[in-house]
Parts: structure tokens; C-alpha cells; sequence
């Protein structure tokens, strides 16, 4: 499995693909299949995408040079954007205000959990837990998630010309709804994509992200066999 | 830092004789090969294009087999050969004839024979794999070597086939060497997938 995401400036004249590449599937998905295989998932509609972020800044070395391991094994961007302001006060885009989902671990014995970052603890907990603050997640709606092929699944996100502007972008992130099943929607972590450089946001284009997950680059026997299957 | 972009889906089969003294024997340790099939269900999971089942994207059939391809990869789609006769199952599995999820989506011409994987053997090893302990009872004896297995994804495309009926595709499959199954001993795959 894999990502992929593009992300193309939508002027009135031309349009400009400024990322075209693959992304990380982070530790969430895998947490969200194996919720499923396992049959602790209540429901398939929250674990689905269902929300993503915007970030200033970056998870891996390139940003933080200071980590030295690789790992897929995080559950939050680096510096999401944090207020209504910074989305913009004319956007078309309709916020919500909600705690994130992550998997705790302990590093002495139980006594304290703490989000896990990068490494794999010797105890993990094998339940989700959700912050107690709150951040600024943007839904993704139904109609934007498609499937153009059958082993595949396609997001398009769309920042308008009023959203973000002023904003040096630099990461992505992929949410799945609610896979912890509370009450009220906690997303996880399920994809990430850090840029190179941050790119600034203005008010002559549009954004659009197209996000895809699938066996995406491989030739099989599933590939565009059907496509335009929905 | 390197970052994964590849979720790197892997599996991992023992395999272990069981005999009636209650000796046990391992007789095969290897990895095992995710096909394509694992991507379709996935697809469909994550599109939210399956019904409210959880159980439709759940892994809940297996069928074992004495197919002998000379390569196989993430292409496979089928089990070389297959056990047809269900007389040979024994009364201690829970057999289902279905039809088999074919590459583009379609289905089998024939329904097939699987054997249901019960919740009971379908345990969270972390919070990122699974383990599944298939077993095959003593009475369950086949005339021919067992040399093939798969795992099955129940009903992934259960939204878009409504009405028809369930469609099983393969998302792991391993050859391994010729095991003749007799009254003599229990056999129990061991699998664990780690996503």
C-alpha cells in the first residue's frame, strides 16, 4: 500500500502542480486495519477519512535534525495550524474544534503513559487514546473521498482562493474519522506529507490536494482493470 | 531520515502437527506473500464503500490446497488446486461454499469451499498485526498432499454486488512443503500479519 499525494495552484488562467509525490502512511492506518481485522472497530464510516490539517513545519530530520530514527510511529503534525485566524476569517471551509486520537506507551512500567513519538515503546497500549486540548480540524466530506480504481481510494481537498492565505505551508496530514469510537469525533493520524520547502498561500489560487492510498505504483493484476469504477 | 511511504504489509506462517498424545511438531516457519487482493479490501474500507459490516473487510475464510505453481507473487488470485471434496473436511469445521472474488472484481464461475475462521482464533498480537490459529481437526484427512493455503477477505465489494452472492478475494498465500493429512494429527496454521 501506498500514498500519494498532488497538490496543484488553481489560477483563473493556468494551473501550477507544485507536489507530485508519494507520502508516509502513518502508525494510525495500520492501527485503524487491524482495529478492523480484529473486529474491535464498532462501525466502517469512522474509520474512514474524515478530517485533514494544514502544518507550518515538518515531522522528519530535514526540519528536525535532532531525530535521528525513522519511524512512521507519530500521531500528529509538527505545527498545525492553531486557530480559525490562520485558515482565514472568509473561508468557505467549516472548522471543527476537536481533541486528537494517539497510542500511548510507558517507559516505566505502567506508572505513566505518554503520547508514543517515533520509537516503539516496550509497552504500548494497545487502546486509543485522545488528547484533552483541542485543534482545529478541516472535514472532509463524503463526496471528496471516490474511488477511480478498484484498489485504490482517492481524496480531493480543496483550500479556496479566502483560505490560508499568508500561510507558509509545509506538511499534510490525513485523519481518519474516529477510530476510537468515542462519542464525539477524535481523528487519527493516517497519512502524512512533509515538503522540502514551505509554499505560501495567496489569494490568486486555489489549492487543490488530491490525496490517494492504494497499491499505488505497483503493476498487478487490479490496476486500472476498471477504470472509472465508482 | 528516511520517512515509509510504502506500508509494507507482511505475513508470517508456522505450521505445527498436533498428535493425539498431545506431541507437537513444527513443520514449516516462513514468510508468506500479500496479494493483491489485501489492496482491494482496503480500498473498499477506507472509500467507505462497504455497507456498516465490519465483517465484510474482516479476514474470515481460508482454504487449503495441493496446487503446485512453479513461481507465485502478489498476483495471485486463487489457490493452484484447492480441496473440493467436502467430505474430506470432516463434522468439526465449518465449511461455507461461496463464490471467489476474481481479479477486475468478478466472481467465480463455481461456488468454492471455505472453511470460516471463527472470532475465537483471530487474535491482536500488537496494536499494528494480527494472528490468526486455523486448525484442522484429525478427522479432517485428504487423499491428496496439502501444499498451498490462503486467507480470504470475507465480502469487501458487499455494497456494490447487493443481492449477489459473497464474494471471497485472496489477500495471502503461501506454498509450503507436502504435508500429508491424516487421522493421526491436528494441524494448526499459525499466521500473523503485521500491517
Amino acid at each position: 500500500m501506498r500514498g500519494h499525494l498532488k497538490v496543484t495552484k488553481i489560477y483563473d488562467d493556468h494551473q501550477e502542480v507544485i507536489v507530485d509525490d508519494r507520502n508516509m502512511l502513518s502508525q494510525g492506518f495500520k492501527v485503524d486495519i487491524v482495529s478492523i481485522m480484529t473486529g474491535e472497530a464498532l462501525n466502517i464510516p469512522s474509520i474512514t477519512p474524515g478530517y485533514f490539517q494544514l502544518g507550518a513545519s515538518g515531522m522528519n530530520a530535514i526540519e528536525n535534525p535532532s531525530i535521528a530514527t525513522a519511524s512512521d510511529i507519530f500521531y500528529h503534525l509538527s505545527a498545525p495550524l492553531s486557530t480559525t485566524t490562520q485558515y482565514g476569517n472568509e473561508t468557505a471551509i467549516e472548522l471543527e474544534y476537536l481533541n486528537r486520537s494517539f497510542l500511548a506507551s510507558t517507559a516505566d512500567g505502567g506508572t505513566t503513559y505518554s503520547e508514543m513519538l517515533f520509537a516503539s515503546a516496550v509497552v504500548s497500549s494497545t487502546s486509543i487514546s485522545a488528547t484533552l486540548d483541542k485543534q482545529w480540524f478541516v472535514p472532509i466530506p463524503e463526496r471528496d473521498i471516490t474511488k477511480n480504481y478498484l484498489d485504490s481510494v482517492e481524496i480531493r481537498l480543496e483550500l479556496d482562493k479566502n483560505t490560508a492565505n499568508g500561510i507558509a505551508i509545509r506538511e499534510f496530514g490525513l485523519f481518519s474519522k474516529n477510530p476510537g469510537f468515542y462519542k464525539n469525533n477524535k481523528p487519527l493520524l493516517v497519512a502524512y506529507k512533509q515538503l522540502n520547502k514551505p509554499f505560501t498561500k495567496r489569494g490568486d489560487f486555489k489549492l487543490l490536494i488530491d490525496w490517494s492510498i492504494g497499491f499505488l505504483g505497483n503493476t498487478n493484476i487490479y490496476d486500472y482493470i476498471t477504470p472509472g469504477y465508482k | 531520515m528516511r520517512q515509509n511511504d510504502l506500508l509494507d504489509v507482511s505475513g508470517h506462517l508456522q505450521i505445527y502437527k498436533i498428535y493425539k498424545d498431545g506431541a507437537e511438531e513444527k513443520v514449516y516457519d516462513d514468510h508468506n506473500v500479500i496479494t493483491s487482493g489485501m489492496g482491494v479490501g482496503l480500498a473498499m474500507l477506507f472509500a467507505g464503500q462497504g455497507d456498516n459490516s465490519v465483517e465484510d473487510f474482516q479476514i474470515r475464510y481460508f482454504q487449503v490446497g495441493s496446487g503446485a505453481a512453479t513461481s507465485y507473487n502478489y498476483s495471485q488470485y486463487a489457490l493452484e488446486g484447492y480441496q473440493k471434496s467436502t467430505g474430506e473436511y470432516g463434522t468439526n469445521v465449518v465449511l461455507s461454499q461461496h463464490k471467489r472474488m476474481k481479479p477486475g472484481g468478478g466472481a467465480s464461475t463455481d461456488n468454492e469451499i471455505f472453511m470460516l475462521i471463527p472470532d475465537n482464533v483471530i487474535k491482536k498480537s500488537s496494536p499494528t498485526s494480527v494472528t490468526y490459529v486455523l486448525y484442522l481437526p484429525e478427522d479432517t484427512s485428504f487423499a491428496q498432499d496439502l501444499t498451498e493455503i490462503g486467507l480470504f477477505m470475507s465480502n469487501p465489494l458487499s455494497v456494490l454486488i447487493s443481492g449477489q452472492d459473497r464474494r471471497s478475494p485472496l489477500v495471502a498465500y503461501r506454498q509450503f512443503n507436502s504435508i500429508t493429512k491424516t487421522d493421526q494429527f491436528s494441524l494448526v496454521f499459525k499466521w500473523k500479519l503485521s500491517f
